[in-house]
């Protein structure tokens, strides 16, 4: 009882703080430079800090420590994989997006494409993927909250939607890059204290390996395969480089010099927390090595092998992880609402106030579509992360990363793209688990994609050169030359 | 299931049976049921440290509740004369401890080249 009070506590004050945060930044927010990308007033930090709290979503607090008591170490190297999408990103990806400085990937399509269609086909398909991503973060967090306070999973999940909505809806961007820093603090304290704790009692590296080796050997060596981890690690780290959220985080950023600085310091928040996740997986296993659902590892571990504050602040930060997350997600799907599809299509002329109101109006409905997928639990949080990102990849980085690239792109081209990866990849995965000739559905959805999007490009009259003048200045051999 | 041990150090671990599945879920439960009772002989400050067990109140008494059944307890024994004793089996690590090491140095390379690179490119600016 004592520790469910003090957990309440803790997400209460958090709450408190999030919401202070998001009140105080409420005039600033009234507009749209404010509601979606901070202002552009993010540093290097505080911009890292918002990159990994993006990426280190419940899928890692929860899910990727359920994937390590499940499968062992192997699973640790897609971290160090997905930073290749990072480094896209830093070269080719965010120095253009940063330079055109609009507000969403919507936004950049028919600033790149000339084409409202290709704007409303990307919001729509945004919304999709995102609800499925949300969903991930809800039944993660449903998992903590009914083992911890002892809810219905259903009232944990439905709870969970509700907290993540209300910091969303009182802030935007600003309340969620500075919660993404008040994350990156949790989570570094709270494994700080944790971790030293689980290496004494379980014995280290080798008594990990001992107790590993005697449950099953293949904990300890190569669980998931090179091919299934590089695979998984490219759709990730590739979806990352052209994901929505990520995009807006890079808007929010100063300068272009910042955005690549910030993607520096979220390798090292990134590196601390992924070190953090795999103790916490492998200690789980020896300690307890037969938990009802590999996603109770964070939860079992805060409530029942920690000491108390430790635990309270393991429980917290994973509370914050996916409401911040969550947040992250829902500010997109509102971004796409207001600012694509109603600011662009529905009401050109509306003001920008509001447009702000239709995106909060959109924070709430949002919030409650995936909970519906969650409270089915399809699978472990970090299947329905990774397939989440298969669906980002397969219709996102072909118009994004090439587009941003080649600037013989078009229209038509981006549309045949996005629709022809999306639907290869949902089609192909219909075959599961006997994918012919072993290729998973974002391979061949993202190679479908960029043939269509070359052969279509080919085909059909190019952009006209003068909307193209903020993505291909003339002499820009060097896309971070200058600063916005 | 009983255990009756005599500890002869000042952290020493307990390993306890573990059955080969999850143990069967409760009515409205997320897991089992498990009850773990400790009683100390002596008092002499004895204390459960892993996992995390209250005292019921009667000297010596402690006890927690959990969803599965954990494979060891820490004790701590204030008065024992030893410090410690040889907690984990010798063994093979199964390559463990080279891979987690691999897997560390990688993380912890990519950072510096990562700000090297970052440096070498403002300098051309």
């Amino acid at each position: 009882v004592s520790q469910l009070v003090w957990f309440w506590t803790a997400v209460a004050t958090y709450m408190a703080v999030a919401c202070g945060i998001g009140l105080w930044h409420y005039r600033r927010a009234s507009d749209e430079d404010g509601f979606h990308v901070a202002g552009r007033s993010l540093g290097p930090v505080v911009g890292g800090a918002t990159l990994m709290a993006n990426q280190v979503s419940a899928g890692a607090t929860i899910g990727i420590v359920g994937f390590h008591y499940y499968s062992g170490i192997s699973y640790a190297w897609t971290w160090p994989l997905v930073w290749i999408g990072w480094v896209v990103c830093a070269l080719w990806v965010a120095p253009k997006i940063r330079r055109h400085a609009g507000f969403t990937l919507p936004e950049f399509f028919e600033a790149r494409y000339d084409s409202r269609a290709a704007r409303a086909m990307c919001a729509v398909f945004v919304l999709i993927a995102y609800t499925v991503t949300l969903s991930a973060q809800y039944q993660a967090g449903g998992l903590l909250l009914a083992l911890v306070s002892g809810l219905p999973f259903a009232s944990a999940a439905v709870l969970v939607a509700a907290m993540t909505t209300v910091y969303t809806f009182l802030g935007g961007m600003y309340s969620n890059a500075y919660v993404g820093v008040l994350k990156a603090v949790l989570l570094l304290c709270a494994y700080a204290f944790a971790v030293p704790f689980l290496w004494s009692h379980v014995g280290g590296l080798q008594g990990l390996g001992v107790a590993l080796t005697s449950i099953d050997p293949r904990l300890t060596g190569n669980w998931f395969g090179w091919r299934q981890l590089i695979s998984i690690s490219l759709a990730l780290g590739l979806g990352l480089a052209a994901a929505p959220y990520e995009i807006s985080a890079i808007y929010s950023m100063q300068s272009r010099r910042a955005a690549r600085l910030a993607i520096g310091w979220s390798f090292l928040f990134q590196a601390c927390i992924g070190f953090g996740v795999l103790i916490f997986g492998l200690s789980a296993r020896v300690l307890v090595p037969q938990l009802p659902e590999p996603d109770l590892g964070t939860a079992f571990l805060g409530t029942s092998i920690l000491p108390f504050w430790s635990g309270l602040l393991v429980l917290l930060a994973a509370v914050v992880t996916f409401t911040r997350t969550g947040g992250a997600i829902l500010l997109t799907v509102a971004s796409a609402v207001s600012h694509d599809l109603y600011g662009a299509l529905v009401a050109p002329g509306a003001s920008a106030q509001a447009k702000v109101r239709v995106g909060r109006c959109a924070v709430v409905l949002f919030s409650a579509i995936p909970v519906v997928l969650a409270l089915r639990q399809l699978a472990l949080v970090n299947f329905v992360v990774i397939y989440a990102g298969k669906l980002l990849v397969s219709f996102l980085f072909v118009p994004v990363v090439i587009g941003l690239n080649w600037r013989r792109a078009t229209a038509p081209g981006a549309i045949a793209a996005m629709l022809g990866g999306l639907s290869v990849c949902v089609g192909w995965s219909l075959l599961s688990p006997n994918y012919p000739l072993g290729i998973d559905p974002w391979e061949i959805a993202t190679a479908t994609s960029l043939v269509l999007f070359v052969l279509v490009s080919r085909a059909t009259t190019p952009v006209r050169r003068d909307k193209l003048d903020v993505f291909f200045p003339a002499g820009d051999g060097k896309p971070w030359a200058g600063r916005s | 299931v009983s255990y009756s041990t005599r500890l002869g150090a000042r952290h020493s671990t307990l390993p306890l049976l573990v059955p080969a599945a999850a143990l069967q879920r409760a009515p409205d439960s997320r897991g089992a049921v498990v009850d773990l009772n400790v009683t100390f002989a002596g008092d002499g400050g004895a204390r459960v440290r892993l996992p995390r067990f209250e005292p019921t109140g009667r000297s010596g008494e402690w006890q927690t509740r959990l969803l599965a059944l954990p494979s060891m307890l820490r004790i701590d024994l204030p008065a024992a004369a030893t410090d410690r004793c040889n907690a984990f089996q010798a063994g093979p690590t199964g390559g463990l401890v080279w891979r987690a090491l691999t897997f560390v140095g990688t993380m912890g390379l990519w950072i510096p080249v990562y700000f090297w690179w970052f440096g070498r490119q403002q300098a051309e600016v």
